[in-house]
């Protein structure tokens, strides 16, 4: 049944969705049309939107392939120390992003982050801590959103295929597997669209050297540090632009998983 | 056969949830009959492998296979719901065993899907699928996996009472059919006939007891299979011995009863159980044992029947008293009508 719509609640609606209405229109505000090909065309802009672009795909996968049994031993199994390590995939979203990084930071200026360091690629201050910070960052999202797919899954399928002859790795790669499938996508795309626009903790590792280190979101730290009004609102600009589209291409996978 | 022995089955909490030795005849149908939270759905879980017992062995035509796993145990298992694959159609459905085993046997498809009358549905996605058919699309998908044992828990529980006919007669012909031997779970009393070669009662994890079918005269073993089973006067009162007779009284009724339950110690505290079916309204009291003179204080209208509230005079007591609505007696008795009640010896049963 409809439900007759009573405007006192919808009032709220319209006064928080107007906070960032008007922060969006406030970017046009700024928005010089004429200096948008010059920057947006920059060999520094380019660096970036490759850098952020190319970091978080590979993040996103390497996040989600890590997530898959993790979610899927969290969401069916009973183990020694089970509430403890849920609660420990907590701490990236629960804990500031500027703090997480500072402890990565931490943990490679000890002897054994040094030695890790050493006996494979630089990661502080190197395009290595982008990657590392980001996927700390993302890692226990992809988890957290993975496992309630799972979840919603019944473990009766797998019972099933189980009496139908299929081993338990035949049984989850056949049923679990599918049936996942389109969650999997869609947690893919919040780890992508979140790896995208981390700031805090790519910043305290890897730093913000322009054609180095600087991902989109550095660079709008960057420019905004330098006065640069122009280039940060281009950055703020295609920043915006990624995250609705990977929003609308989240409920459209969403939309179509439920039917 | 299928062998449970000293079976004990406990939840995490230290809960015993099953306790039982019992042993299934294969080639046969045998209905697991019991109430909500009686242990059933475990009982099946435990036999296809998917839940480990915490003491006792499972032993398959003289092999043990406690530890097996259930793909290599090979029970069928159709659970009440989620029955089939979701995102496969019904011939990826049935033909799921074939494709992990690499196998093409088309042939074994075709015949079973004919027979079970599914081969119009084979390429359909099974979302608009009825209640009938995905219980015939997983019978099929069982057998074709090579399934000599099936596991049903309540497979007619969605199903309307003449879809429910259908699949009882369909799940005896198949099993006849492929020499299968089925263990069903069930609390429709009606269905367990219907199908059954053996009946199991399971209440509170322990079977109390085993009934071989087509039976006679059934006679509930215990006070929980009578109150599971329904339809059953039960008033408590005490065993007395006079003149060489064993009589029950409670609250002023006293009911003479068989000689058989001699041995039970004298004023032990006992349950009397006699079905509302077996009580007979007769015109007086003479000549006649077990009449008792009452009223009837309650009257229900049922589609094939007549329910009668009938309390003993100088009593507090109701019994039901059902009559069919073709053996009835004309006139209709009314109510607060004063009756005479025939109680049965032969069906007066006394229940620990």
């Amino acid at each position: 049944m409809k439900q007759k719509t009573s405007y006192r609640y919808v009032f709220f609606v319209f006064a928080i969705s107007s906070v960032y209405l008007v922060l969006i229109g406030t970017l046009f505000w700024f928005f010089d049309p004429t200096k948008f090909v010059q920057i947006f065309t920059s060999d520094r802009t380019f660096y970036s939107l490759k850098l952020s672009i190319g970091i978080a795909t590979v993040v996103a996968l390497i996040s989600t392939l890590l997530a898959i049994p993790a979610a899927y031993a969290l969401s069916r199994y009973k183990f020694p120390g089970k509430q403890f390590l849920d609660n420990l995939l907590e701490l990236p979203m629960i804990v500031s992003p500027a703090a997480l990084g500072a402890m990565i930071l931490l943990f490679f200026s000890t002897k054994y982050g040094s030695a890790l360091q050493d006996h494979t690629t630089q990661i502080v201050f190197a395009i290595g801590g982008i990657f590392i910070a980001q996927l700390i960052t993302v890692v226990g999202v992809s988890v957290r959103l993975i496992k309630s797919v799972m979840d919603e899954i019944p473990v009766r399928y797998e019972h099933i295929s189980r009496t139908l002859g299929a081993t338990q790795w035949q049984s989850f790669r056949t049923v679990t597997l599918p049936l996942a499938k389109k969650g999997i996508l869609a947690s893919y795309i919040v780890a992508w669209a979140k790896a995208v626009g981390e700031f805090g903790a790519t910043i305290m590792v890897a730093g913000a050297m322009p054609l180095k280190t600087e991902t989109l979101t550095t660079s709008i730290f960057l420019r905004l540090s330098s006065a640069d009004i122009d280039g940060a609102v281009i950055f703020i600009i295609l920043l915006l632009s990624i995250g609705f589209l990977a929003l609308s291409l989240f409920r459209f996978i969403a939309k179509k998983s439920t039917r | 056969m299928i062998d449970l022995q000293n079976i004990q089955y406990k939840s995490t909490k230290g809960e015993t949830l099953l306790e039982l030795d019992h042993q299934f005849e294969l080639n046969q149908f045998h209905v697991i009959l019991g109430p909500s939270g009686a242990g059933k759905t475990i009982l099946l879980e435990l036999l296809a492998g998917l839940v480990q017992p915490t003491q006792g062995e499972l032993i398959f035509e003289g092999t043990k296979v406690t530890n097996l796993f259930p793909e290599v145990r090979k029970f069928g298992y159709l659970p009440q719901d989620n029955v089939l694959f979701p995102h496969l159609t019904v011939r990826q459905n049935v033909e799921y065993s074939l494709k992990i085993k690499g196998i093409h046997n088309q042939t074994l498809v075709e015949e079973l899907a004919n027979r079970l009358k599914i081969n119009h549905l084979l390429d359909r996605k099974i979302d608009f699928l009825s209640g009938g058919e995905i219980q015939r699309v997983a019978l099929v998908r069982s057998i074709v996996a090579g399934n000599k044992v099936l596991l049903l828990d309540e497979p007619t529980a969605a199903l309307d009472p003449a879809l429910k006919n259908e699949l009882c007669y369909l799940l005896k012909e198949i099993r006849e059919l492929y020499q299968l031997t089925i263990i069903m779970v069930t609390h429709d009393i009606e269905v367990a006939y219907m199908v059954g070669d053996q009946l199991v009662f399971l209440i509170d994890g322990q079977i109390q007891q085993t009934t071989q079918l087509p039976v006679v005269k059934f006679i509930p073993a215990n006070l929980k299979v009578a109150q599971f089973i329904g339809g059953y006067n039960l008033i408590t009162g005490q065993i007395l011995f006079t003149n060489q007779q064993v009589s029950f009284e409670t609250n002023g009724l006293k009911l003479l009863v068989e000689d058989g339950y001699k041995t039970i110690p004298p004023t032990t505290e006992i349950t009397l159980g006699i079905s509302s079916t077996a009580l007979n309204l007769v015109k007086t009291n003479e000549d006649l044992s077990n009449v008792v003179q009452g009223k009837i204080k309650r009257i229900l209208q049922k589609q094939h029947s007549v329910l009668l509230f009938f309390e003993p005079n100088h009593t507090n007591f109701l019994f039901e008293i059902e009559l069919n609505h073709q053996t009835r007696l004309a006139p209709p008795p009314q109510l607060g009508d004063e009756i005479y009640v025939q109680f049965p010896e032969e069906n007066l049963y006394l229940l620990n």
